[in-house]
Formats: structure tokens, C-alpha cells, sequence
């Protein structure tokens, strides 16, 4: 399908046009800049829905391409496309900023500046989704890093600027190792060329200690932003620190492109690379899941148990990633960012929610306000649930396939590795239902929490759409499985080369 | 010698006295307008003039302040013999031979032949840069009226 | 007779120059505006006779004394925009000045023509007058503000260091004549290939050549050279200078300096290096013997550049350091000795022309209103001056090598350069070190942005100033995004130079 004009730029820079615009309104006016952001993040999620509905999914074909001479001088082209891998991305990514937004129009902090960066980082985010040129991938991949290091910096909690700096700097450590391997692989394909689509078809010719040491190099930058286990250490601080919509947004979007990262690059223009370390990932994608998980359960900060239940969550894709011969595995992987995207965003909201009201995250601090705040508690434990893969809702299935996937490949030898990521399911429940139990069930402090007030409308309807799509995907997901499957046998098929 | 003295009216001195030894060795090069250029512009004008601005200035001993830091004078002598071995070093590796001068070196036709020829645009940069030079040395010495 | 069209901006730069001298003798006004407006359009003007009047050179015999090729085009464009942009953000600090209003204005002139002769030089005796015509202002214009002692104490520092790598220079250059006969560029780098040439490659005990191959002297002679020429680049160990001097000096002067002048000597040594001795590079033989050198010199300097700078809280001692750590990485364009490496050099120092400028120009512009150059004294200033804190913020983050700006286009570039010659290691390292940098490019930020305060000082620049800083923001944006067509020029620069 193609259109007449370029519908995936539109896409990317009409968060930038908004951000532009937001700077013409006075700064007083809070409400105006509140809708107007809204409007452009509804708008560009209006045009997320219209590619994916013209998408087609039969194919793995890349499609809406764009492609316009850019920097000649370096090789760079403005190369966009979408497949399957990226337009559930692209529909996320547009959807949680909009609610992310919509979240923060309770934000009375200079309100001016805290749009306009969202903005841009939105922009940013879809442009990493978009991008086929590695420069131009790469100009995306940065972008996000600066608004997203004064969103934190300036909104966020008690240690903002450490949290904002070591964000900052972890990831812009992980990208020169990116940088370092996109140049060796400039100069090392005949003719020179920075389009991912032109080194994935050369790729598997490039001679083993290329492929490995660009493998590792991309695999330090996408495994920082994963986060997989040794390079975590900056996701706690971000995340608790963060705003609300800003832990959102990195819990549901960020976190992604990580593993986003790995689909689109590494793995199908590397295949020497992945099959060398298809095992040592897989260990590090399961210990991962069980430090997390374990990490979790002696959290006392509600925030912080979010928090690392991503880094155990994200141990599962890893786990899917390092199964790479198998189509159900990706498939699991992809099925689990977009699931841990709806869950893990909208675990983040509630928790902001009842610190809005509480000001405090202690988890030994609440008790019993399940009665208080019945709305509340129903959608906290529905996404209590559905973190911890209960059946019926979209945790469960993917899970369910990335284990199926990682059994399949790894069934013949180190089958007992997928088998100790079993146990990571048993810990998710415990930590879930221990918060679950510790906060809004037994004694309640009548004293204490007794202004509290119930979810609100607005944040109700922020959550709504997370909760509705949790429950489809959990029990009819076909459709998703059916928009990737084309894209991700191809890949399959060019991880085997 | 120039600069280890404390005086500096001895500096002075022992700076002309290392123009003069210089201006032999150009003499052994039988560059003659060389070597007299040398003695009259520099050790005779220029030096001269330092002389009188020194003795005009009329520095005092005890202005001259208290001696450096202690480690520059042994740290000036590890250098400099580093360099005089770096020197020795040169002179004696390099096998390039020494194919002499030419007849007329330094006569003064030849002088002005190599500065208003092949030379002439340094020659003439030259001027401009002694131009800065003086609107500089007027702009950092004049006093303030104020 | 000599064809000498190739100087005409040179020469009228220099009439200019004395223009200024005299407008400020006959005019009665004693204004600031006159010769620093009169100094902004000779400044223009001669940047369109640089275009009008490129290509050719002036030749002695067959010799090329001054080349107007279009690397020196690309270098003189630079120099002349530094010295644009000084003179534009002078206007406060030549205000402020009691005298010689119009000398402060002739001498960035002169310095800057001497800088322009330094690029285009193909012999040495010139590039050596055009390196001291360079310098010799600068020492007065640093230590322009005679009440102000650390201004002079700058620039008697300034003078004494910069006499010493003068000599050290003209030493290393006295001893390239004496082994090669000839002080045109050209012949010396027939001779040394011929040399090469007809003796072979001698390998040394590890199977690289080395030039101890050729004498001592040439070594010495090369050590010598590198160690003058980068003393005005300051790259460590020669940057003990720049601290102090560029905290001493009036602002736009530091800036002037740290562009500028560091353009020319960065013109100088790719002349030499990257032109001359082009039969080191690795394509005649391994270009290892003075490659490595420099290589560990860049290193060196990037390491010690960032590290430093981080500890400070002087807002330009920080800047000071971070300019030294940007010399390293500009180093390694020198080294890469290809093409793209030339190009890549240029490239970089356009984008860090925007970049430096436009931050040297808010420091002053703040120090002007305030009196304060701490880091810290910006707290707050999103608050009380949104768009200024917004073009800090963009300098900082594209000295950074932040996307989309100008800065990360030129890293980018000098890395390409870098890898394609096979110096991974020195990119690893650059990189992490452009890790390092941003931890205190962004303390500015975060000052700005995430410290309050009860500052109430909102910064309105004058109408130069505020010229100054729309032309490096934009430059800052433009060239990070659509780069392409000054790349092809800096590409064309690397013309001139057989690889």
C-alpha cells in the first residue's frame, strides 16, 4: 500500500510540529498547552491506526517506504519503511503517549517546557520504530535522550538529576558501541552502505570476527536500554525517579526499542553472531528473569517492585531472542513487549495515581485500602494478573509462546535452562500477590488513609484502553500474531543463512 | 649566561657577547654583510637600546624578587643537557653532506636579491607585523588618561 | 612578474585593517560602533573575495608560495566567521573599554590576517611570518584589559609560552631546511619521497619503518614541529598555556582564540603532516613512524582534556578544557591521513566554530550583565532567559556530539575517518571520552534548567550579540541536519592532498 504523500514522516515530525507550535502559547496557559499536545499525540495515533490498517500483513515486505538522498557524503540515505516488527511498535508507542500525556495534564510544573519535551520525545520514539538507515536510526535513537533526561531532571523525584545524568550517560555509553559498529560495518560492506535492508541481505558475508565483534558491540548498546541483567543497574533509579508518564513511556516504549533493536539489526544482518551467542543469552535472559523477580519481592517501594518486574519481564524476551530458530519464540518476544508494554505502563500509572494521593510508595505503609478505593483496587489486581501471567489476559499467552518457542529450540541440550525460567513464574506471583495482599488487603488506617480519594475519571480512561486491550490479547490474539507472522519467518529464515 | 645572571645590565652584556660569536660563524662562512649586519643592527642598536631602557628603569636588587620555584634551576639543567645530547645526536647521525655555499653567500646583492625575491612576501608580512607589533606595544604601554 | 590576485583578500582585509586604525584617529565620536561595524563587513567583504579570487597561487619559479586552493578557502571561511562572530559579541566588552577602541578592532584583523597567510602558505618562511602575525596581536588583545590583572597576567603568559613554541618551531623548521635545501613544501616532500624512494623502506627491529631511517635530524626537526604547532592547537603535554590564558583574556578574544587560531594551526599541521610528508601515509608506507605519535597525542589529550574539565567550576577554565579535548579529537582527522580524514578535520572545525562561539558568546554576554563566570551562577537562567538558556543548552549538547546538531554530525565524521584507517582503538577511546565530556557539558544544563535560584538577571543581548547567537544556533541546527553541502566542500578541500 502506498500513499500519495509521505505518511510516515507525517507521522514522525507531527509530534515535532506540536512541540514547535507549543512554543507560541503563553505560558499561563496551562490548559491550551495541555490540549494542544494532546491533540497532536491524538493525531499522530490517528495515523498509527490508518497504517495499520492499510498494512499488509501477508508479507514481509518493508512497506510505506520513503527514500530520499539525505548525506551523500557519508553514505546516509532518509530511508523509512515499517513490516510487521514495527507497526505494533509504532501503534504502542503512539498510544502510550497519548495517555502518557493525558496523565500528566495534572503536571503544574512548568507546564510549557514539560509538553515540548514529551513531544519530542515522542517524535523520537517513532522515528526509531521507523527508521531503515542506520545514521538516521542512530539521529533517533539520541534524540530521545535528551528530552527524556529533562523530563527526568526537571519532574522528576527527590534524586532526579543523578537518576536523569546516569540515564544520560549508561545509554549514550551503550550507544558508541553501536556507533562504533555501524561504522565498522559501513566499511566493511562493498559497496558502502548504511541501509539496514542492504546490510541484511550482505550481512552473512561478512567474515566471523566482523560479524561476532559487530554482534557484541550492538549487543552492549540494545542490552543496556533492555535492560538485560549486568546493565540494569540504571533502570531502578530512572523509573522511581521518573514522573509517572515518564516511567510509562520508559517501561513501554524505551525499553523496547532494546529488544526492537536486536529484531531489526543484529539479529537477522548477524546470524553468525546470534548462533555464537544464542546460549549466553539465553542465560543471561533467565537470570534476568529470576534476579528480577527476586529483586522484586524485596522491594519495599511499590515503584521500585514495578520497576524491577520489568527487568525480570524483559528476561523473558531475551529468553525468546536467544531462541532463534524458532518462529513462536519471536513471536513470543514481540507478543510479550507489546504485553509487557500495556501491563508494566499501566502497572506505573496506578502506582502514580495512588502517590498523587498518598504521597508515599511504602508498600508497609497501606493496608486494607481495597475498601477505600474499590475502582482502584479492581484494575490494580486485574494488572496484578496480568503481570503475573494469570490465563486470559495477554501476559499469559505471551509467555505461554516464549516458552513453548525457547523449549523448541533448546530441547535437544540446555532445555534446563528454559526450565529454570519457569521458576521466575512462581516468584512473579509471589512478589504480585505479596503487594497485592500487603497493600490492599488486611488492616486499614482509617486515620491515615482516610482522605483518599478514588481513581478519577481522566485516569480512569487513561487506563481503560491499556485494561481493554489486555483482556483481547489475552483471549483473541490472533490478529497480532497474524500481522507479525509474515515478517518474523522471514526473519527466522534469515537467522538461518 | 643571558639569562642565569641575576643583573640584568650583565644580561645585556652577555647577550652581545653571543651575538658576536655568532656573527664569527658566519664569517667563517664568509657571509661578511651577514656578520656586520649582526654586530651593527643587533648587538650595536638594538642591544644598546635595551641597555638604556634597563638603566632607565633602574631596577633595584631587592625588586628582582626572591628566586623561583627551587626545582627550576635543576630541572633547567636536566633539560638542557637533554638537549645538547639531543643535539650531539643530530649532528653526529645524520650523514648529509655539507656541499658548502654558494660563491656570493651573504654578499649584500645576494641578501637583497633572496628579500625582495624569492622572499619578498614574508619580507613584506614582515612590516605588517611589525606594525601590529607597535600599535600592540603602544595599546599595552600607554597610561590611561583618566 | 608575479601574479599576486590570489592575495586580494588578504590585501584588502589588511587595508581594512588600517581603515579601522585611522576611522578611529579621524572620527570624533568615540564610538564602539563604527570600527567594530566598519571591521564585520571587511570581514564579509573578504570572505567573498576569498570565493571570487580562489584556485590560483602565487609562484616563485615553479614553486607555490601561496595557494588559494580550496582547503584554505574552507579554512579561511572558518577564520573569517570566528572572527565575525568576535567582533560581534565585542561590541559590550569594547564598550566597557576606557581606550583604544579601535586598535582592539585592527589587531583581531591583523591576527586574522595572518591567520589567513598561515593557511595558504606553501613555503616555510611565510608560514612562519603568518603564524607570528597570528600570534603577535593576540598576546596585546589578551591582555587588553590592562586594569585586570589576570588578563595580563594571561597575556604575558601568553607571550612568553608563545614565543617559546614559536622558537621551538622555527627550530624544527631551520632543520627541515638544512636537510632538504629548499623551504618550499613542494620540494621538501619530492625530496623526502624521493628518498624514500631510492633507499627503500628500511624496517626497523619490529618491522615498521621508522624516519630514524633518514637521520636524526629529520625526526628532531619533525618532533620539533609537532611540538610548535601543537602548542597553539593546545594539545597536551603543550596546553599548560590555555587555562589561564583563555580565563584571563576578554571573552570574545578566548573565543576568537579558541577557534580562530586553532583553525590555523590546524591548517599548518595538515599542510605538513597530511600534505607534505605525504609519503609517510599509509598508502606510500605505514604511516606509523609520526602516525602513532600523534595518535598517542590525541589520546592523551582527549583523556586529560575531559577528565580536567570536569573538575572545574570557572565557566570558561571548563570551556578551556573542553576546547583542549576537542583539539584531540580534531587530531584525529590529521591522523587518519586519507581524504575523508582532511574533509573530516575541516568538517569539525566548522561545526565547532558555531558551537564554541555561541557559548563563548553567552559566557560574556553574562559575565557583562552579572559579573559572574562560575558554572554555577547560571542557575536558573531558563527561568529568567528561556531562549538564551535554549542556545546554551544546544552548544553544550553539540560540543556534546548530540543528534541531530552540527557537533555529532562532525564526530561522526572524524570517526568514519578514524575507523576507515584502522584506528578502532583510538574511536573506542574518543568515544568513551565523548561519555565523559557530556557528564559535564550537561552539569551546564542541568544548572540551568534543574537548579533554582533567585536569579533575576534576564539576559537581553544587543543587537550584535543577539546577531551572533541566531547565526551559531542556526549553524549549530542547520549543519547537524542537512550537513551535505558543506561536507562536499570540506571533501573538495582533500583535493589538494595526494593520498
Amino acid at each position: 500500500m502506498t500513499y500519495s504523500y509521505p505518511i510516515l514522516t507525517y507521522t514522525i515530525f507531527l509530534p515535532l510540529i506540536g512541540a514547535v507550535l507549543l512554543l507560541f502559547i503563553d505560558k499561563e496557559k496551562h490548559n491550551a498547552i495541555r490540549w494542544t499536545s494532546a491533540f497532536f499525540s491524538f493525531i499522530t495515533l490517528i495515523m498509527t491506526l490508518v497504517i495499520l490498517k492499510d498494512f499488509d500483513w501477508t508479507t514481509a515486505q518493508m512497506q510505506f517506504m520513503e527514500t530520499h538522498s539525505w548525506i551523500p557524503a557519508i553514505g546516509s540515505n532518509y530511508i523509512l519503511g515499517v513490516d510487521g516488527i514495527s507497526v505494533p511498535m509504532l501503534v504502542l508507542t503512539s498510544l502510550i503517549s497519548l495517555i502518557a500525556i493525558v496523565i500528566s495534564f495534572n503536571i503544574t510544573k512548568r507546564v510549557k517546557e514539560y509538553f515540548v519535551f514529551f513531544l519530542l520525545l515522542e517524535c523520537g520514539m517513532i522515528g526509531v520504530f521507523a527508521a531503515l538507515d542506520f545514521f538516521l536510526f542512530y539521529v533517533f535513537w539520541e534524540i530521545m535522550l535528551v528530552p527524556m533526561y529533562f523530563l527526568i531532571g526537571i519532574w522528576g523525584g527527590p534524586q532526579r538529576e543523578y537518576a536523569a545524568i546516569k540515564f544520560f550517560l549508561y545509554t549514550l555509553f551503550g550507544s558508541i558501541f553501536m556507533l562504533v559498529a555501524i561504522l565498522i560495518l559501513y566499511f566493511t560492506s562493498e559497496p558502502h552502505t548504511l541501509s539496514m535492508m542492504e546490510l541484511i541481505q550482505i550481512g552473512p558475508s561478512f567474515s566471523h570476527n566482523i560479524q561476532i565483534m559487530a554482534f557484541a558491540f550492538f549487543f552492549i548498546a540494545f542490552a543496556i536500554k533492555v535492560p538485560v541483567w549486568p546493565f540494569h543497574t540504571w533502570l531502578p533509579d530512572a523509573h522511581v525517579q521518573a514522573p509517572t508518564a515518564i516511567s510509562i513511556i520508559l517501561a513501554a516504549v524505551l525499553l523496547k526499542m532494546g529488544t526492537y533493536g536486536m529484531l531489526r539489526i543484529s539479529w537477522p544482518m548477524l546470524p553468525e553472531g546470534i548462533q555464537y551467542f544464542s546460549v549466553p543469552i539465553a542465560i543471561l535472559g533467565v537470570i534476568a528473569i529470576i534476579y528480577g523477580a527476586l529483586v522484586s519481592l524485596a522491594q519495599k517501594d511499590l515503584k521500585k517492585l514495578v520497576a524491577y518486574s520489568s527487568v525480570s519481564h524483559m528476561g523473558y524476551c531475551m529468553l525468546a531472542l536467544a531462541a532463534y530458530t524458532s518462529v513462536t519464540a519471536m513471536a513470543g518476544c514481540m507478543f510479550q513487549m507489546i504485553s509487557h508494554g500495556l501491563i508494566t505502563g499501566a502497572l506505573f500509572l496506578l502506582v502514580g495515581v495512588l502517590y498523587d494521593r498518598a504521597h508515599t510508595r511504602e508498600i508497609a505503609a497501606f493496608g486494607g485500602i481495597g475498601k477505600k478505593l474499590p475502582v482502584y483496587t479492581a484494575l490494580m489486581v486485574m494488572f496484578g494478573m496480568a503481570s503475573l501471567g494469570l490465563p486470559g489476559m495477554s501476559g499469559f499467552i505471551s509467555e505461554f509462546m516464549v516458552f513453548v518457542g525457547s523449549f523448541d529450540h533448546f530441547w535437544a541440550e540446555y532445555w534446563y535452562i528454559v526450565a529454570l525460567a519457569i521458576l521466575g513464574v512462581v516468584l512473579t506471583a509471589a512478589y504480585i500477590l505479596r503487594m497485592i495482599q500487603n497493600v490492599f488487603l488486611g488492616e486499614f488506617d482509617e486515620e491515615r488513609w482516610g482522605h483518599l480519594t478514588d481513581i478519577n475519571i481522566r485516569e480512569t480512561l487513561c487506563v481503560a484502553p491499556l485494561a481493554v486491550l489486555t483482556i483481547i490479547f489475552g483471549i483473541y490474539p490472533d490478529p497480532v500474531i497474524k500481522l507479525m507472522e509474515a515478517s518474523l519467518n522471514n526473519l527466522v529464515t534469515l537467522m538461518a543463512r | 649566561m643571558v639569562i642565569t645572571v641575576r643583573n640584568p645590565v650583565g644580561s645585556v652584556l652577555y647577550f652581545i657577547l653571543s651575538l658576536l660569536a655568532q656573527s664569527i660563524l658566519y664569517i667563517q662562512l664568509s657571509g661578511l654583510f651577514v656578520a656586520a649586519f649582526l654586530v651593527l643592527v643587533y648587538g650595536g642598536a638594538i642591544l644598546v637600546l635595551f641597555l638604556f631602557v634597563i638603566m632607565l628603569l633602574n631596577i633595584r636588587h631587592a625588586d628582582l624578587g626572591p628566586e623561583a620555584a627551587p626545582m627550576i634551576k635543576p630541572m633547567a639543567w636536566v633539560f638542557g643537557v637533554v638537549l645538547l645530547a639531543e643535539a650531539v645526536w643530530v649532528a653526529m647521525g645524520t650523514k648529509a653532506r655539507f656541499d658548502g655555499v654558494s660563491e656570493n653567500f651573504g654578499s649584500v646583492p645576494e641578501v637583497a636579491r633572496l628579500l625582495y625575491g624569492k622572499f619578498v612576501f614574508p619580507f613584506e608580512l614582515t612590516s605588517i607585523l611589525l606594525l601590529a607589533a607597535i600599535i600592540g606595544a603602544v595599546v599595552i604601554a600607554k597610561r590611561t588618561l583618566s | 612578474m608575479i601574479n599576486i590576485t590570489p592575495l586580494i583578500p588578504e590585501l584588502f582585509l589588511l587595508v581594512m585593517a588600517i581603515v579601522v586604525l585611522m576611522l578611529d584617529l579621524f572620527s570624533s565620536r568615540r564610538t564602539v560602533v563604527v570600527p567594530a561595524y566598519v571591521s564585520m563587513a571587511a570581514v564579509i567583504i573578504t570572505g567573498f573575495l576569498v570565493f571570487k579570487f580562489g584556485g590560483d597561487a602565487v609562484r616563485w619559479g615553479s614553486n607555490a608560495i601561496f595557494v588559494a586552493d580550496s582547503f584554505s578557502q574552507f579554512f579561511k571561511v572558518i577564520i573569517l566567521g570566528a572572527a565575525f562572530l568576535a567582533i560581534g559579541s565585542s561590541f559590550g566588552t569594547a564598550d566597557r573599554m576606557t581606550h583604544h577602541r579601535g586598535e582592539f578592532f585592527a589587531l583581531l584583523l591583523f591576527s586574522t590576517v595572518g591567520m589567513m597567510f598561515l593557511v595558504s602558505a606553501k613555503e616555510l618562511i611565510l608560514l612562519y611570518v603568518g603564524l607570528e602575525l597570528t600570534t603577535i596581536p593576540l598576546f596585546v588583545l589578551v591582555a587588553y584589559q590592562k586594569t585586570n590583572r589576570a588578563s595580563s597576567e594571561a597575556g604575558l603568559k601568553y607571550l612568553i609560552i608563545g614565543a617559546a613554541s614559536s622558537a621551538i618551531l622555527l627550530y624544527g623548521l631551520s632543520l627541515l631546511y638544512g636537510y632538504t635545501g629548499t623551504t618550499y613544501l613542494n620540494e621538501i616532500a619530492q625530496k623526502t619521497a624521493v628518498y624514500f624512494l631510492s633507499h627503500g623502506f628500511i624496517p626497523n627491529a619490529e618491522g615498521t619503518t621508522d624516519l630514524v631511517g633518514m637521520g636524526p635530524a629529520f625526526s628532531v626537526a619533525l618532533m620539533m614541529i609537532i611540538a610548535g604547532l601543537t602548542f597553539k592547537l593546545a594539545i597536551v603535554p603543550f596546553h599548560m598555556w590555555a587555562p589561564d590564558v583563555y580565563e584571563g583574556a576578554p571573552t570574545p578574544i578566548t573565543a576568537f582564540l579558541s577557534v580562530g587560531s586553532k583553525a590555523a594551526g590546524l591548517a599548518a599541521i595538515i599542510r605538513i603532516f597530511d600534505g607534505m610528508l605525504y609519503a609517510f601515509s599509509h598508502d606510500t608506507m605505514p604511516n606509523d613512524s609520526w602516525g602513532t605519535m600523534m595518535a598517542v597525542l590525541a589520546a592523551v589529550t582527549m583523556v586529560a582534556g575531559n577528565i580536567i574539565a570536569i573538575r572545574q567550576t570557572n565557566i570558561k577554565r571548563m570551556l578551556a578544557y573542553s576546547s583542549i579535548a576537542q583539539a584531540g579529537y580534531i587530531l584525529i582527522g590529521v591522523i587518519a591521513a586519507s581524504k575523508l580524514g582532511v574533509a573530516s578535520c575541516g568538517f569539525y572545525m566548522f561545526a565547532y566554530m558555531f558551537a564554541n562561539m555561541g557559548a563563548f558568546a553567552i559566557v560574556g554576554l553574562y559575565a557583562e550583565k552579572t559579573g559572574k563566570k562560575n558554572i554555577s551562577d547560571f542557575a536558573g537562567l531558563s527561568k529568567t532567559s528561556p531562549i538564551i538558556a535554549a542556545l546554551m543548552t544546544m552548544f553544550m549538547l553539540s560540543l556534546a556530539g548530540i543528534p541531530p546538531l552540527a557537533g555529532f554530525m562532525a564526530k561522526y565524521y572524524i570517526f568514519a575517518a578514524a575507523i576507515e584507517a584502522g584506528y578502532t582503538w583510538l574511536v573506542i577511546l574518543a568515544l568513551l571520552m565523548s561519555v565523559v565530556s557530556l557528564y559535564y557539558y550537561a552539569n551546564v544544563v542541568r544548572i540551568m534548567y534543574m537548579v533554582d535560584s533567585d536569579n533575576k538577571h534576564h539576559i537581553i543581548p544587543s543587537f550584535p550579540a543577539g546577531l551572533v547567537l541566531a547565526l551559531t544556533g542556526i549553524g549549530v541546527l542547520l549543519f547537524g541536519i542537512l550537513p551535505q553541502s558543506i561536507l562536499d566542500m570540506a571533501y573538495k578541500t582533500a583535493s589538494s592532498f595526494i593520498f
